[in-house]
């Protein structure tokens, strides 16, 4: 028996259905990757080829010309690992921002709970940054440096946070991107001069003491630092900091995103 | 019995913001709740509620096919969404037993470059069909389809009527308790048309619960054995089919089955003529008898009257004439002076499914014509029950000669 209210269903309810729906879920995931590269002549080779290229680049940019400091990781390893998140976050936030308007012609005519959309938009990226992960952990070795084993065990957590991160953020984006068309224009600015905002050419350990706590906000430094860490040993003083803040920062993200999503859902039609 | 869809005051409120500016930007966004909080905004708020539907209530019991009619704009559509939960209702509930598949569109989802064979499994799950459940009727939609030999290409390079046999493929092997149908009829070729509605009318026998909104009154007169009518968001009547449909035609179109008033000279005056049919319906089903009437008052003897009328078709083509003379005896009684009234039974077996005109004429000694022209009287004739020669590509209106086909082979 179903119920159809105007009352909005609970928290508890939204999920159930989630789960109910969840058939549907890995239909439209499946989708997302199939879609992506069609009609490509490199076709999935683009998951690897695009963040290989970004770290060519950083690497003679930083590396080679403005010699930034590596902390004795060999300088493209070093890029790289803060590439693994931020081209994942760009990617997701770039795509989430049109996981609903793309679908517009769906959502008019069937039912399903529209949270499945971003959710499948994220979850489809998420299969560039396994791909991209396993082919760095190999990538260490060649390039003269040695993983911290014990370290490797974090693997698993670093991978659930990146996920909430960005789900969290896509779900809101996708709500907020309805209401506001500009977003879309918003995130690719932020996306583009996001990359230099974040620790990604050079170290957290290069921003002068105190401001470490401004320079933080950005949620995505916490994230990027637990990746120099687990996958290359690098730590820095305020790396604790860092790391709570931007966890702290993921879980309310994905928080406020559901509500906010739940708040635009019921007005989804007149929006699109 | 148990209703399988039980909606209880069901209202839906849409809001129209008048000169009031909406949001649209970030920009404007912005300046306006600057505005607002220094209070330089024009901006005044003025918003209108319109309400889609109002306090609607109504059941459906299993096996009930449920026609729902009403003008353009009359809420039918908004009245679906929301029992297919695309809308969210504004106040109300309707409680759903049982798999509710719906049927807005055709092809609802499908992505352009996903190839046939991802397509129905992509547009089966959205649709409501477990995975198990596309691989079992694989094969029958294929066929159904007709698009065995390109499963394995992209449906953009499908022509458009592929692409809407596939997706009333797999629309019509769902399996569910209650299905929803939008117009989706008005869409695709005759053959296309044809088929949804013998799909329809195959799961209509087994006993499947249907919701079916349509402006070809015909096809809801043999689908359907209930009707709603709404009208501006309520319910304006519902019942059995004929009841609604007629109450409809009458708010619609304002037939005039009868016509009143004076037209004659000095030797016979026109009073009445009108068709009368079964519980004074504004249209009849093929094969049910209506009633022709006349009333006149004779002033003078007039030998020689003769009354009648032709039926004509919408191209002004006299398909039929009944007139008095053609009873062996009564024109001698006709032409006595007094008030008359006089009735002639029409079976209406031998006429095909369209619109008609029935004029009425007066004639004295064969030439003296009383122009009678304007007493016309339009009648549509539809099937009779779940009868879908309706769709047939090459209808027209004229006179049914009867299914005397035989076949024989070799």
């Amino acid at each position: 028996m179903q119920i159809v209210s105007a009352p909005a269903p609970s928290l508890i309810a939204y999920c159930k259905e989630l789960f109910a729906y969840r058939q549907v879920l890995r239909f439209f995931i499946w989708r997302d990757i199939a879609v992506r590269y069609k009609q490509t002549f490199l076709g999935f080779a683009w998951v690897v080829i695009k963040p290989l290229l970004t770290m060519l680049l950083f690497s003679f940019v930083f590396g080679f010309i403005a010699r930034f400091p590596s902390e004795n990781v060999s300088y493209p390893l070093f890029v790289l690992a803060g590439m693994l998140p931020w081209q994942y976050f760009a990617n997701c936030s770039m795509d989430s921002c049109v996981a609903l308007l793309n679908n517009s012609s769906l959502i008019t005519k069937a039912y399903f709970p529209r949270l499945i959309l971003p959710i499948s938009t994220i979850t489809a990226q998420s299969l560039d940054l396994a791909v991209n992960t396993f082919l760095f952990v190999l990538l260490v070795p060649l390039l003269g440096n040695w993983p911290p084993l014990e370290n490797l065990l974090f693997i698993p957590f670093i991978a659930v946070w990146t996920y909430l991160l960005c789900l969290g953020m896509g779900i809101w984006l996708a709500a907020v991107t309805t209401r506001y068309r500009d977003i879309k224009f918003l995130v690719t600015f932020l996306v583009q001069f996001g990359m230099f905002l974040s620790p990604i050419g050079y170290g957290t350990f290069l921003i002068p003491g105190k401001w470490v706590y401004i320079y933080m906000l950005n949620p995505l430094v916490g994230l990027i630092d637990a990746y120099r860490w687990v996958f290359l040993g690098i730590s820095h003083p305020y790396l604790i900091w860092t790391v709570s803040y931007s966890i702290a920062a993921t879980l309310l993200l994905c928080l406020w995103g559901i509500l906010s999503f739940k708040k635009t859902e019921n007005q989804l039609i007149d929006l699109l | 019995m148990k209703p399988l869809i039980e909606v209880e005051n069901l209202s839906k409120k849409f809001l129209i913001s008048h000169l009031t500016k909406r949001t649209n930007t970030l920009k404007e966004a912005f300046s306006e709740k600057v505005k607002s909080w220094v209070g330089l905004s024009a901006n005044k708020k003025s918003i209108e509620e319109f309400w889609a539907l109002k306090e609607i209530s109504f059941s459906v019991f299993p096996g009930d096919r449920i026609g729902i009619i009403g003008h353009n704009g009359a809420g039918k559509s908004t009245l679906l969404k929301i029992i297919s939960r695309i809308l969210p209702p504004s106040a109300g509930s309707i409680r759903l037993q049982g798999r509710v598949a719906s049927l807005l569109e055709v092809g609802t989802g499908f992505h352009p470059d996903l190839s046939g064979k991802e397509n129905i499994y992509l547009n089966g799950t959205i649709l409501g069909m477990t995975e198990r459940e596309i691989n079992q009727r694989f094969d029958e939609i294929v066929s159904f389809a007709g698009v065995e030999k390109f499963l394995d290409t992209p449906v953009k390079k499908y022509s458009s009527g592929m692409f809407a046999r596939l997706g009333f493929s797999i629309a019509a092997h769902l399996d569910p308790d209650i299905f929803i149908v939008d117009e989706v009829l008005s869409v695709g070729d005759i053959q296309f048309q044809e088929k949804c509605l013998k799909k329809l009318d195959k799961l209509s026998a087994e006993g499947r619960t249907i919701l079916f909104v349509s402006h070809n009154i015909g096809a809801v007169l043999s689908l359907c054995n209930k009707g709603l009518y709404l009208k501006e968001g309520r319910i304006a009547a519902q019942g059995p089919i004929d009841e609604c449909v007629n109450t409809y035609m009458q708010q619609v179109r304002n037939p005039q089955m009868e016509w009143k008033g004076e037209c004659g000279d000095s030797s016979i005056i026109m009073r009445r003529f009108a068709v009368e049919s079964k519980d004074r319906r504004e249209y009849v089903r093929q094969g049910e008898s209506l009633t022709i009437c006349f009333e006149f008052d004779v002033l003078q003897h007039s030998p020689g009257l003769i009354l009648g009328f032709d039926i004509r078709n919408q191209h002004n083509h006299t398909l039929a004439s009944a007139r008095s003379t053609d009873h062996p005896t009564l024109y001698q009684k006709l032409e006595n002076c007094g008030k008359h009234s006089l009735q002639f039974t029409l079976d209406t077996t031998h006429l095909r499914y369209g619109e008609y005109d029935l004029s009425a004429f007066c004639v004295i000694h064969n030439d003296r014509i009383i122009a009678l022209d304007p007493v016309t009287i339009h009648l549509s004739v539809y099937p009779s029950a779940e009868d879908l020669r309706f769709l047939h590509p090459h209808r027209c209106e004229g006179i049914f000669l009867g299914n005397q086909w035989e076949l024989s082979h070799g």
